[in-house]
């Protein structure tokens, strides 16, 4: 700011009327006004002048007031009863939209028309097939966790013994080797196989552990076999036998198409069955897959965690061919492994 | 959100679902469909959606679902192609909610649903928009469009009484 003097004192009195000047310029303001007393005399003049407010109103305002009605234009009129249906007035607005209803019929036989408009939910529309959504929470008590448990444990136990012990039924390698060399013809079919049948012996390999000797398996005679109990698992000797037995119920049609690669034993069977239905794996893959008992153990071992929540490991190495050289399982308890050595249990 | 809250899901919301899409698509057994599919997608994600937040879920899965249904059965219309005067009339029907039922019906699919979404289920235009992928603003004209047209379809009060 320039310099105060008499030539530009009115820029100071405005700015110290308005409160602008600094204590330093104020300091200097007043000073000048000691200096000048002429001009002190005319500041109090200026700071004395103040207008006060009118006391004058208008009359009959409410002449100037519009209601929706008088919105030009239809549309700006519905969208006014819209707004209020839908409550985007602001409160004062729509306090006076509403008196404005009861002043202008048009409006509220407007306002009327739009309110029908709302829909209202149809409660008698049911949607019928509920029971398809529900889920099912499945709930696994602890004995079905403990089975499934048990069962995985003997079949660890039994694939991973050494020397598990070997089972030969002479009748059916005889019945084997005909069926084999005429195709199944269907008269042997037919015929019941308990004619030509011998005992069926068990040849130990190999030493069995102590617990095995003493509680030896129980010899089934092959007389005694009939389809519904062939289900015995590992104590059926190899598929083709297997396969007859399971023909003598069968037209020989279809024993005919069935070739020896379609053909399941007993234990594959079960084990199929097994994937499928405890394991819940799918038909096509389980058909399509490998089908080794390895494979289903360690799944059985992943099941068991996922169930029991424990972190129980089944490996298993392969060789190049693809075909498994040794296993090991892993637990809290203990762990084993186990190269397999029998090519059968592969 | 557990196997309990999806099954409490279907019960409570089920049912609003089927409607919602039933009366958009009038067709039940492509509603009885989509409802499926609403609610297979709601289990296959069942665990990254909220139990509060599955209701909005489901209705922002059957809006696109109808959509895609709608774009397939070339039912879209054009609201500017639709002439208003064609659906104004004089007549008296003794049934209103029939008669609004139809003109909802002719409602483009856009508009239809988010006066469905307002009115059915109550939600706001930041909700609609939300579940729609509008914006509120869209939301708000469809709605009020919407209005329009079914006010000038239903007609004026007097040709109702």
């Amino acid at each position: 700011m320039e310099s105060l003097t008499r030539n530009n004192y009115e820029i100071w009195f405005l700015d110290y009327l308005d409160g602008q000047l600094s204590n330093e310029q104020l300091e200097t303001f007043l000073d000048f006004l000691e200096q000048n007393p002429d001009l002190k005399q005319e500041l109090l003049g200026v700071s004395g002048v103040s207008l006060a407010a009118g006391v004058e109103s208008l009359d009959q305002k409410e002449q100037l007031l519009k209601s929706p009605a008088d919105i030009p234009g239809i549309a700006s009129m519905d969208q006014l009863c819209i707004a209020r249906m839908e409550n985007d007035l602001p409160e004062e607005e729509a306090r006076m939209f509403d008196f404005q209803l009861n002043e202008y019929a048009e409006l509220a036989e407007k306002y009327a028309a739009f309110q029908l408009t709302r829909l209202n939910p149809a409660d008698s529309v049911i949607y019928p097939y509920k029971k398809e959504l529900l889920r099912k929470t499945r709930i696994l008590s602890p004995w079905i966790i403990t089975a499934i448990s048990s069962a995985a444990v003997i079949l660890l136990v039994w694939f991973l013994w050494p020397d598990p012990p070997k089972i030969v039924t002479p009748g059916l390698a005889k019945i084997e080797q005909t069926a084999t060399s005429n195709q199944l013809p269907s008269t042997n079919i037919q015929q019941p196989i308990t004619d030509n049948r011998q005992p069926t012996t068990i040849i130990p390999v190999n030493e069995k552990p102590a617990k095995l000797e003493s509680s030896p398996r129980e010899f089934i005679p092959m007389n005694s076999l009939s389809h519904k109990s062939a289900g015995a698992g590992p104590r059926i000797p190899d598929p083709q036998s297997t396969k007859i037995l399971l023909a003598s119920n069968y037209p020989s049609a279809i024993i005919n198409s069935v070739t020896a690669a379609d053909a399941l034993t007993l234990p594959q069977y079960a084990l199929q069955l097994f994937r499928e239905k405890i394991l819940g794996e799918d038909r096509i893959l389980v058909r399509r897959t490998r089908f080794s008992m390895w494979e289903v153990a360690g799944a059985g071992v992943d099941k068991i965690n996922s169930l029991a929540g424990t972190n129980m490991k089944f490996n298993r190495e392969y060789d190049s061919k693809g075909d498994i050289m040794a296993v090991s399982f892993n637990s809290r308890l203990f762990d084993v492994e186990s190269p397999i050595r029998d090519q059968e249990n592969r | 959100m557990t196997v309990n809250d999806y099954n409490r899901c279907v019960n409570q919301h089920a049912d609003a679902v089927y409607r919602f899409l039933l009366k958009n698509i009038r067709d039940k057994e492509k509603a009885r469909d989509l409802v499926q599919d609403s609610f297979e997608k709601l289990w296959i994600n069942v665990e990254q959606v909220s139990a509060e937040k599955a209701k909005s879920y489901l209705f922002t899965t059957a809006y696109h679902k109808l959509i895609d249904q709608t774009r397939v059965d070339k039912r879209m219309a054009d609201w500017d192609k639709v002439n208003m005067s064609e659906y104004s009339h004089s007549e008296q029907y003794s049934d209103v909610m029939e008669k609004l039922e139809n003109g909802v019906a002719r409602l483009p699919a856009d508009q239809r649903s988010v006066i469905m979404l307002r009115d059915y289920e109550g939600y706001s235009y930041k909700e609609i928009a939300g579940m729609t992928g509008l914006s509120e603003a869209q939301v708000k004209v469809y709605i009020y469009r919407a209005r329009v047209f079914l006010k000038e379809y239903v007609g004026s009060v007097e040709a109702l009484v």
